[in-house]
């Protein structure tokens, strides 16, 4: 990715203060919390069947009341630490932005004319927060691409190191887990700032066209640059996942990282409709998530169930409650299967913003994965 | 003092009332907000005065033993008594103020 601007001394102190507080409440307070409920549970009661029930016990307690709202603020902090200490360099930025690569590998094609969803920008209208409580959300703030860079790091406890592997561990082991290791043609839904694309650049060196899109220009662009200094050939197109334009069977293999959970349950429908059409007969899809809070025990689905209010997701509770393989089936796709990834990483605190304690795995990635009828 | 404006209760409530709040009364989750903004500045000052030291070390001047041993100064003692309970009646001042 292209360089940051170095932060000052009470910018760094700023970061390394919100990551401590983050670790503490996460290792002190959300595990104070699964403690409580397991002495609560094994004590004077069955254990609970239900996340609803899980709810009813961890709720009301004064742990958990903390936790959530400390979690809450500290990420709202987070990003705007994030924007502030890169608002002092908009200029330089802006020529960082613009810069485009003279011999590019891939390509970088916006669409101006395209109708932004009436979902995707107007939350804030309905008095909900944006995005992960991001100003602005992926889409309003031209600098989208710097301020998630460096507020992800810092949500991923390492804005001093960076992010270790680039692209993440977990997605090139993503990538390369597909069903076959031959294909030609690779579309990335939703692909933000390039994550998962890159990811399946590297997985598959030898397809003809990695084609990554997004309705956000300003996440394409940073993901188009951060490409180019890789020295990835990837095409980023703005795009609609629900409407993309493509012709019928146009590729082999289609692939998301965390769009899923973005969607209400009606846009997701069209999404996976189009991908059945836009896939080859006998083609893959492939999609990386959070588990459904079915998978998880309740009182960790309780738990993963404060994003949807505490973290401004609000198709959250929608898509993890649904059943996701019926939706698929539905679609006409076969051979309809899903888990947990298959990756241990060491030092990973987990995604979801309440369950981060650093020490059960299944809560953060999930697979879905099926074919298209070879026909 | 002029009494406060009347405002129908939502308006009165604020943002904090309309977004996400974890606590029942959202005043209870603005006030962990200041006290984690300000815990923001405190580590701050704090890691700052550290680098001070280091940098004026690092210039030949050691201060820090000077800074212990000046803490302990009997003589001091008065005068850091004086200064401590001046900062804490204004620290404090909100909770007795009618
Ligand atoms: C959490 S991000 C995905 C992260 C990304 N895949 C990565 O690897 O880092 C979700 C993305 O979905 C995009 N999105 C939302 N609705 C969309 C739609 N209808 N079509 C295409 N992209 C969409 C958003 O702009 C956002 O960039």
């Amino acid at each position: 990715m292209p360089e940051l601007p170095a932060p000052t001394q009470e910018q760094a102190a700023h970061f390394d203060y919100l990551e401590g507080l983050r670790g503490y409440n996460y290792t002190v307070h959300v595990k104070g919390i699964l403690d409580a409920y397991e002495r609560a549970t094994t004590a004077d009661r069955a254990a609970p069947d239900t996340m609803d029930e899980a709810g009813v016990i961890i709720a009301p307690s004064p742990l958990y009341r903390f936790a959530a709202a400390t979690q809450h603020l500290a990420q709202k902090m987070g990003w705007a630490a994030a924007r502030r200490s890169l608002e002092g360099h908009t200029n330089q930025l802006a020529d960082v932005l613009n810069r485009m690569p003279a011999e590019p590998r891939g390509r970088l094609v916006l669409d101006p004319a395209l109708e932004l969803p009436e979902y995707y920008t107007e939350r804030d209208s309905e008095g909900r927060d944006d995005i992960h409580l991001v100003p602005g959300g992926y889409w309003g703030d031209p600098l989208v691409g710097p301020v998630y860079e460096r507020g992800g790091a810092l949500y991923r406890m390492a804005w001093r190191t960076g992010y270790t592997g680039s692209p993440p561990g977990a997605l090139v082991a993503f990538a390369k887990g597909a069903p076959s290791d031959d294909y030609r043609r690779i579309l990335d839904l939703g692909c933000s700032f390039g994550g998962l694309t890159m990811a399946l650049r590297q997985a598959y060196p030898d397809a003809e066209e990695v084609v990554g899109i997004d309705i956000s220009s300003a996440a394409l662009r940073w993901a188009h640059l951060t490409a180019e200094e890789r020295g990835l050939a990837i095409a980023f197109e703005q795009r609609d996942a629900t409407a993309t334009g493509y012709p019928d069977s146009s590729f082999d293999l289609i692939s998301g990282f965390l769009l899923l959970h973005e969607l209400s349950a009606e846009i997701l429908d069209a999404v996976m409709a189009e991908a059945y059409r836009l896939l080859r007969p006998g083609g893959h899809i492939r999609f990386l998530d959070m588990p459904p809070y079915a998978a998880l025990p309740p009182e960790r689905a309780f738990l993963q169930s404060f994003d949807c209010e505490g973290n401004g997701e609000a198709f959250w509770d929608e898509f993890l409650s649904r059943d996701f393989k019926a939706v698929l089936r539905a679609c006409g796709f076969v051979h309809v299967a899903d888990g947990p990834l298959d990756y241990e990483e060491p030092n990973y605190w987990g995604t979801a913003a309440l369950l981060r304690t650093g020490e059960f795995r299944l809560e953060n990635r999930w697979v879905n994965q099926a074919d298209k009828p070879a026909g | 003092m002029s009494s406060p404006p009347d405002h129908p209760p939502e308006a009165a409530a604020g943002p904090a009332a309309r977004g996400y709040h974890a606590f029942e009364d959202p005043v209870h989750d603005r006030l962990l907000g200041v006290i984690l903004a300000l815990g923001a500045e405190v580590w701050n000052l704090r890691e700052r005065l550290g680098l001070l030291e280091s940098a004026l070390a690092r210039q030949g001047v050691e201060v820090s033993a000077l800074i212990e041993e000046l803490a302990l100064d009997p003589e001091r003692a008065p005068a850091m008594a004086a200064d401590r309970d001046a900062f804490l009646a204004r620290f404090l001042r909100a909770v007795s103020a009618d």
